[in-house]
């Protein structure tokens, strides 16, 4: 894909050539990289790459977007940061880790937001633009340096490096490309392949000239030289030993993806952060497949779109994020007391209202199990990994079509944007929906014959002879005829909440991660999975008794926890949504709201369960968590 | 002095040599004289050759190289002085191109534009680049054709090719169709039986990576109870089934279903006689039935309207002699592509044509002359290939095209026409020794371009065309014949170009030309064509000939045999006769038209000088607000009210409410509209029909005069019925 | 091309429909209710255009006029209030083989499902719907509607409504895409029949305001023109409504109007007496939302998984070592 052109230039610059200069490669067996710049100055596009190359070469990778609030912050500002992280390893990793080990930053101020948010390691590496150093606005250049003189007093090894001015010796304007120089660099630091990152950028750039290709890669050459020129810094992270192909997207993208695979030919959706992305992708591809995408007026349109394609023979989607689904609630309702199939996708923000659009929050279980009016039992499953995203649409759709039931899969801004690789799925075609049912009815069956031990009734579709009948979101008897007696209602509401139970009755228990007893057990549920069993596995190490165990179906939830609950001296749920803390003079045991996990298990189970959360929207660090279950541990010690 | 002996004129009539000062043809031999100005057509930028583009959504199958040259410079060249080089280098890339085809070299068009391009630009860099550009911008490709005999078959072939493509796409996608569709019947059945509720199919559906999360078994159980949709009947299945399979195995197109499951290649469509394409056809026959069987049942099954008591008769006796025309045009066309068609072989083309089978047949003919046939004195002749096209037009709704080679390029779009139509056509073709005997043999009448399109509307004028003749409308088409006189004075005389003119260019024919050089032309010689039309006495005081020139391009004027003359005659009125067809100086229209003066210049009075007429309403006084302008009512004369003693209801403006039918159902009754009507007036009492009257909301109901006098209270109701009457 | 033999078959199976076949239970609307009326000229086009009743959608919101679809024979889907569009614009997208019918009430499409009545307008999808316009709240029992005229005392404006009713034709005519639009009244079910028919013959969305009594709470309302044909002005056009000689006698107030012309239509919707009936505009050639946004590719399993993989390639990435 790469040009004459590009290949000499790939023999001069051969690290075996300049290794002579630069150290050899000091062995890592993790660590963590951040670019951040300006919104638009590309950094997002370097990190996902640098992601991707590192994967190709068999390195374990997790990254995270680090997203700005607006589209166009203003230039150089502490809330402007936007980027990317990357977390290299040579084991698999399962989220974005602790702190930074090296940054790039494309200037002062966003290197600033990152160190006070906490997010980089003591002493780490910052690789800084230096262009504002001899700025002609003074502000700017004593800014710089006060910035600079910060971060050096706190401890960070800050390199101040002339990315514009190499940048601007092969392209007039260095805001086109300054991402791939920086690529370069970031190659030789981590002895990455060259020649992978020129066929990236191939990749990256395909819909655009040959020229564009060629000037990006020669950038990426510049960078790569420089690097190995003038850095000590050289870094190798051995690959792990994956032995299958692996997909590297997003979990918006893996979702877009599932629902292509599960055969479902409509989504309505309207737009709406951080879920719209997985619209993006399948407005991209659906035609392709003979399916679309359908961009409502508004959302409770879209949903009520996605009923009625569904009711009219193959099971829908709408995809959203809290609000949307606020607002869908009455036509989920109808679809509840209708029994039409429908998956709904809750891409979860931080809220209430608007919230904390960009970032990642765990706050909608709860309002998801039971946000409708009335008794309207619906399945609610959340995604664990990027992989989950992509299978777990096939699974809610077979549930929903199976159970006639309304499937709400929780996913969260942290998956939306990370991308982590998985085994490429093999397709099967047992996945897809079911085609338009049309077979004729035979004479005097009843719309909704309702079977008394699991509830679940046979469908009848438009289209389908002898069928006819008027489906209504009243109260309704076997025939769909409205309900004018007390005695029907009762009966519809207890057949619809069966299947909710007949669906339970077909979920193993939950795998504990680590011994089935213990000190400790930690619940979870969501994005957070890769983050707790790292700390556990850390805390194991040390020889601790702590364990944790991860729900995937919360309604309904699997038999066999009850038993595995008093096994453990406490049992706790770690979540990314609100609980209140006894540091505040006014709460106590008899106020204190906890996490929505622990509220519903508490519930179920009447168990004292215990539960620490906090509501950053960052996604949760396995290092928080570790620090969390010491300090339990430690109470837990001073008790007889 | 005496004419009737002159040399010339005893040898127009009799042939007599002797005493002539004639020229004698030395080898190439003498041609008309018109043909002067073609010596070399690979220098002219003639139709020919032309590509058979075969790239893949252009917009035409044919395109002559010059028109694509043309395009091409439209879209590179810069107009003016600045494009000058440019449209000057691509013309050379032309020209060389079209020596190669002439010297023989096949090839598509981008093979022979990089041979031709080495030799134009020849290691010149620039001329390289300008060339690579020019063939970048050409997005046609296909094989380059020059003019040979075969020139009919190629360009109707290619042409045929397309239009199938059309149709087999079109029945291809519907199969396939047809196929998902009942496959997916099938399917449904399948997902709906407790099969697809074992535990093993449950776990591939839920998505591989989800076993932790459920017990299969567990499900399977679970559903068991599940009400389930009972299973397709066995008699259902098995027609689908079988419907599948016929649709899946087909033959007469490659449909994506196909590819896959189809063991067999799919049919030949092309041949080169009747007897086997016919042959062919009738053997396929059966399986065209099934076919056909086999779509309509998947109509009906997709439907839900397979009705086995009323179908499965209908169906269980389909065979091919159910067959008609519009089921045929589902299926491709035959080409037949023949050269030279004997007596017999030319029968059997007629009897095809007849059978009003989808047979497309291409007659070629390099030899409408024939040999010198005369010697035997026999009469006919000079028509011959004409004849074959001539009969076909006497048959009901056939396509019948007929044209010299040389026009093609033309005609494309209606050769395409009748492709694309259903049911047979012809296409009659003349491919003469080269492009400009081919093109003289148009010119001469000899063989005139015609169209019969039964499919283009109702009437002649519709369905036939003389188009590609030059002027229709006369009997021979005139040219100027520029020449170099005696004097070496430039000179130009209007010269007709006729049958005999034509006949001249023939070596087979020479002996009944008499060339006289330039000295000795007398005045007794009249040009053929004048020579035609002149009457009685007159043929005899003159001599006819017709203008030609020797391999060094002297003229002469050749006296012409009687014998051709008659041809020429003959030739004649077979164009006048084909102008009839199209239209031209039509002897009825014409008879009609003197009847219709005669009758008008009778009649006729000047018409007295008319007073101002009131301007008519007009379109805005009809528009006008809605208040303003109402229409008057249209003037209709009342239809009588049934007479009031009778009660009765305005059924049209009843709204269905259901006040008179729930106050007496007896009395008040709904029509097949479900509007109301009195059903009958003595099921009830006057009160009710007074009270039913009162409360109709759109007031419809008339009570008419009480039935029963003694009925109480009759007073005080008439009082209340007033309002209703 | 020709359908031949299996159009024959399917011409052989055509059902002959009679108005019975259509009706399910006796509708529970008041005597007098304008609704009767234009259950019974749907049941007349169903009948007439031998619609498979089992291929028949028709979908409802909330409200007295929305009980509809319970007294046809068809399949019907009775939703929520104001969001009968959405819904069946949803049923309809995959489903171009299903006839699809919406009814309203003036509170579904011009109160709480405005959003939708307007973009409904702007997709331009192929169906009908029919707004049964009473200018009231009754199954709610009687408060003021968008289009209760000025001074409607209800239960909610008991002294009276104090806001200029919405027009709804207006307000129709205003969305550039809207392609068929209409007034028909329930007291000339002939001509509301005549209206729905040519509605069901336009290709693209089709709409229709029905003004109606309501006996229960708008008493009296529309009595002068139910009793006084000439308050009534019938438009007519050869492109548009053809009247029968039979209503031309009573209903002699008509206008020659030509569907075309969008401007006059708006001056027409503005007269509330006499209160116009016909076909106000039409444009055939406004594209349909499906034609754009459904492709003919049948989503098969086969077509998914081609296409699938080769997105994944595109996404897929190999370890050293692994070629696969």
């Amino acid at each position: 894909m790469n040009t004459k052109k590009s290949d000499t230039l790939a023999v001069r610059l051969s690290p075996k050539k300049t290794a002579t200069r630069s150290r050899p490669a000091l062995v890592v067996d993790a660590h963590t990289v951040e670019i951040v710049s300006d919104s638009g100055e590309g950094a997002q596009k370097c990190g996902q790459s640098f992601g991707t190359i590192a994967a190709r070469m068999g390195i374990s990778i997790w990254t995270v977007e680090i997203i700005p609030a607006e589209i166009q912050p203003p230039a150089r500002s502490i809330e402007g940061a936007s980027g990317n992280r990357i977390r290299l390893a040579s084991q698999r990793v399962t989220n974005g880790g602790d702190e930074a080990d090296l940054v790039v930053a494309f200037n002062d101020q966003v290197m600033l937001r990152r160190s006070r948010e906490g997010e980089l390691k003591p002493g780490c590496t910052v690789l800084l633009e230096n262009k504002w150093k001899a700025h002609a606005d003074p502000a700017i250049a004593s800014k710089y340096a006060d910035a600079v003189d910060e971060m050096v007093r706190g401890g960070y090894d800050v390199r101040e490096i002339p990315m514009e001015e190499e940048c601007l010796k092969l392209v007039k304007d260095s805001r086109r490309g300054k991402n791939m120089y920086v690529l370069g660099m970031l190659c030789h630091i981590y002895s990455l392949d060259l020649q992978l990152a020129r066929e990236q950028i191939a990749f990256i750039f395909r819909k655009k000239k040959q020229a564009v290709v060629d000037s990006n890669i020669e950038l990426l050459e510049a960078g790569y030289a420089w690097a190995a020129e003038n850095l000590d810094l050289h870094f190798k992270v051995p690959p792990s030993e994956v032995s299958e192909a692996q997909m590297v997207i997003n979990g918006n993208v893996a979702i877009g993806m599932g629902v292509v695979a599960a055969g479902m030919e409509v989504c309505a959706m309207y737009p709406i952060t951080p879920a719209t992305s997985a619209s993006h992708y399948l407005s991209e591809v659906f035609s392709n497949v003979g399916g679309l995408v359908h961009q409502a007026e508004d959302e409770i349109a879209a949903c009520a779109f996605a009923i009625g394609a569904s009711y009219a023979g193959k099971c829908a989607v709408t995809i959203t994020s809290g609000p949307g689904l606020s607002l869908k609630q009455e036509t989920l309702g109808l679809a509840v007391m209708a029994e039409i199939p429908l998956v709904v996708v809750d891409v979860m923000r931080g809220g209430p209202s608007t919230g904390l659009p960009t970032k990642t929050e765990q706050s909608d279980l709860l309002f998801a199990c039971f946000g409708g009016h009335g008794d309207a039992p619906k399945v609610v499953m959340a995604t664990y990994d990027i992989e989950d995203c992509f299978y777990s649409m096939i699974t809610a759709r077979k549930i929903a079509e199976t159970f006639n039931m309304v499937v709400v899969v929780l996913t969260d801004a942290n998956l939306a944007s990370a991308q982590q690789p998985f085994p490429r799925p093999t397709l099967d075609k047992a996945w897809h929906a079911p085609p338009f049912d049309q077979s004729p009815i035979p004479e005097g069956a009843l719309a909704y014959d309702w079977d008394a031990t699991t509830g679940i009734a046979r469908r009848f579709v438009p289209g389908q002879p002898g069928g006819m009948h008027t489906l209504t979101g009243l109260a309704h008897n076997r025939k769909s005829g409205v309900a004018y007696d007390s005695s029907v209602n009762q009966e519809g509401v207890m057949h619809r909440s069966l299947k909710l139970a007949a669906l339970q009755k077909t979920l193993k228990t939950p795998e504990v991660h680590g011994d089935d007893e213990g000190d400790l057990l930690i619940i979870g549920w969501g994005s957070t999975k890769g983050a707790i069993e790292e700390a556990i596995d850390r805390l194991r190490k040390q020889g601790l008794k702590v364990s944790s165990m991860h729900l995937k179906f919360i309604q309904p939830m699997a038999s066999g926890i009850r038993e595995i609950l008093p096994r453990f001296r406490k049992v706790m749920t770690i979540e990314n949504n609100w609980s209140d803390r006894y540091e505040n003079e006014l709460i106590d045991d008899d106020n204190r709201r906890y996490t929505e996990l622990a509220t519903l298990l508490r519930a179920r189970f009447l168990v004292d369960i215990d539960c620490w959360s906090e509501v950053k929207g960052l996604p949760l660090k396995p290092g928080t968590v570790e620090k969390v279950i010491l300090e339990q541990l430690e109470t837990l010690e001073a008790q007889p | 002095m005496s004419h009737s002996a002159s040399p010339l004129a005893s040898f127009h009539l009799i042939g007599d040599r002797a005493g002539l000062e004639v020229a004698q043809a030395e080898p190439g031999g003498f041609r008309p004289a018109l043909f002067g100005a073609y010596h070399d057509l690979s220098r002219l930028r003639t139709d020919f050759p032309v590509v058979l583009v075969n790239t893949p959504g252009a917009a035409a199958w044919l395109k002559s190289l010059s028109d694509i040259i043309d395009d091409l410079l439209q879209e590179i060249a810069e107009p003016g002085v600045n494009g000058e080089e440019t449209r000057r280098q691509v013309l050379a890339q032309e020209q060389t191109i079209r020596q190669l085809v002439a010297g023989g070299q096949l090839g598509s068009l981008s093979h022979l534009w990089s041979s031709a391009q080495e030799i134009v630009a020849n290691g010149n860099d620039k001329l390289d680049a300008v060339l690579n550009t020019a063939r970048e911008a050409i997005s046609i490709d296909g094989d380059v054709i020059d003019f040979d005999s075969q020139l009919a078959a190629r360009l109707v072939t290619r042409a045929w090719q397309e239009s199938e493509s059309l149709r087999s796409e079109s029945l291809q996608s519907r199969i396939d169709r047809l196929a998902q569709k009942l496959s997916d019947i099938l399917k449904v059945d399948y997902l709906n039986s407790a099969a697809a509720r074992q535990a093993e199919n449950l776990e591939s559906a839920m998505g591989s990576k989800n076993q932790s999360l459920f017990d299969f078994q567990a499900m399977a159980r679970v559903l068991k109870t599940a009400p389930a949709a009972e299973a397709l009947p066995e008699m259902r299945r098995n027609r689908i089934k079988s419907a599948i399979d016929v649709l899946e195995s087909q033959r007469f197109v490659s449909t994506a279903t196909s590819h896959s499951k189809r063991s067999d290649p799919t049919f030949g469509f092309s041949f080169t006689d009747c007897e086997s394409a016919h042959e062919a056809f009738r053997q396929r026959l059966p399986d065209m039935a099934a076919l056909i069987r086999a779509i309509s049942i998947a109509e009906l099954e997709i439907e839900n309207h397979y009705d086995e008591s009323r179908h499965d008769r209908f169906f269980d006796g389909f065979d091919e002699h159910r067959l008609g025309p519009r089921d045929m045009e589902l299926f491709p066309s035959y080409l037949v592509c023949i050269d030279e068609a004997d007596l017999q072989t030319q029968e059997q083309i007629l009897q095809v044509l007849r059978s009003g089978l989808p047979f497309k047949i291409v007659a070629q003919t390099g030899d409408i002359l024939g040999d010198d046939s005369l010697a035997g004195g026999q009469l006919t002749f000079g028509t011959r290939g004409q004849q074959l096209a001539r009969m076909a037009l006497g048959i009901d709704q056939v396509f019948v095209l007929q044209a010299a080679a040389s026009s093609l390029y033309h005609m494309k779009e209606p050769v395409f026409d009748g492709l694309r139509i259903n049911g047979p056509a012809l296409f009659s073709v003349y491919c003469g020794a080269g492009y400009l005997e081919s093109a003289a043999a148009t010119e001469s009448r000899a063989f005139p371009c015609f169209v019969y399109n039964p499919a283009s509307g109702p009437d002649q004028a519709s369905r036939f065309s003389l188009a590609g003749n030059p002027c229709t409308d006369q009997d021979w088409p005139g040219h100027a014949l520029n020449f170099e006189n005696m004097e070496h004075d430039y000179q130009s005389e209007p010269t007709a170009f006729t049958l005999v003119d034509f006949i001249a260019h023939d070596p087979k024919f020479s002996e009944r030309f008499a060339c006289i050089p330039g000295t000795d032309w007398g005045d007794e010689l009249i040009a053929a064509s004048d020579f035609l039309s002149l009457s009685g006495r007159a043929i005899f005081e003159k001599v006819p000939y017709v203008l030609l020139i020797d391999t060094d391009n002297l003229l002469y004027r050749a006296v012409v045999d009687e014998k051709l003359l008659d041809a020429a005659r003959r030739c004649l009125a077979a164009w006048h006769n084909l102008q009839e067809m199209g239209g031209i100086n039509n002897s009825h229209a014409a008879a009609a038209v003197a009847e219709a003066k005669t009758a008008w210049e009778k009649e006729y009075v000047p018409p007295p000088v008319q007073p101002e007429q009131p301007v008519a309403p007009s379109a805005e006084t009809a528009a006008a607000p809605a208040a303003a302008a109402p229409e008057p009512a249209p003037a209709l004369e009342e239809a009588p009210p049934p007479s009031s003693d009778d009660p009765w209801i305005e059924t049209i403006r009843c709204t269905t409410c259901n006040e008179c039918t729930q106050l007496n159902d007896r009395m008040f009754a709904y029509d097949g509209e479900k509007r109301a009507y009195i059903a009958d007036p003595d099921a009830g009492t006057y009160r009710e029909l007074v009270e039913a009257a009162e409360t109709c909301q759109v007031a419809i109901i008339h009570p008419g005069k009480p039935r029963n006098p003694d009925e109480p209270g009759l007073e005080e109701l008439l009082e209340r019925a007033a309002p209703f009457m | 091309m020709s359908e031949s033999i299996s159009h024959c078959m399917l011409d052989l199976v055509e059902e002959e429909y009679t108005i019975e076949d259509y009706q399910s239970a006796v509708p529970r609307w008041c005597v007098g209710c304008g609704d009767h009326g234009v259950l019974t000229a749907v049941q007349r086009l169903c009948r007439d255009e031998k619609l498979p009743p089992e291929k028949t959608v028709f979908v409802s919101g909330i409200g007295c006029s929305s009980r509809f679809p319970h007294y046809l024979k068809t399949y019907g889907f009775h939703g929520l209030h104001g969001r009968a569009l959405p819904i069946a614009q949803g049923v309809k997208i995959k489903r171009p083989d299903l006839h699809v019918f919406v009814i309203m009430g003036d509170g579904d499409c011009c109160s709480i499902g405005t959003a939708h009545w307007i973009h409904a307008l702007r997709y331009n999808m192929n169906m009908t719907a029919i707004v049964l316009d009473n200018s009231i709240y009754g199954l709610t029992k009687n408060q003021a509607s968008p289009t209760s005229p000025l001074g409607q005392v209800s239960n909610t404006t008991p002294k009276g409504s104090f806001i200029d009713p919405l027009n709804p034709i207006d307000v129709t005519l205003g969305v550039g895409s809207a392609s068929f639009v209409a007034q028909a009244v329930d007291w000339i079910p002939d001509l509301t029949h005549d209206i729905i028919q040519a509605a069901f013959h336009h290709r693209g969305f089709s709409f229709i305001r029905v003004l109606q009594r309501c006996p229960e709470f708008m008493g009296h309302k529309y009595d002068d023109w139910v009793q006084n044909p000439d308050r009534m002005l019938l438009l007519k056009h050869e492109n548009g409504l053809k009247i029968s000689d039979e209503l031309g006698r009573i209903y002699r107030n008509q206008e020659v109007h030509d569907p075309s012309q969008r401007n006059r239509a708006r001056e027409i919707a503005a007269v509330s007496d006499p209160i116009p009936v016909g076909i106000l505009y039409q444009n055939p050639d406004i594209p349909c939302y499906e034609d754009h946004q459904v492709s003919d590719i049948m989503n098969t399993p086969e077509i998914v998984d081609t296409y699938l993989q080769k997105e994944f390639d595109k996404y897929t990435i190999k370890p050293p070592g692994v070629n696969a």
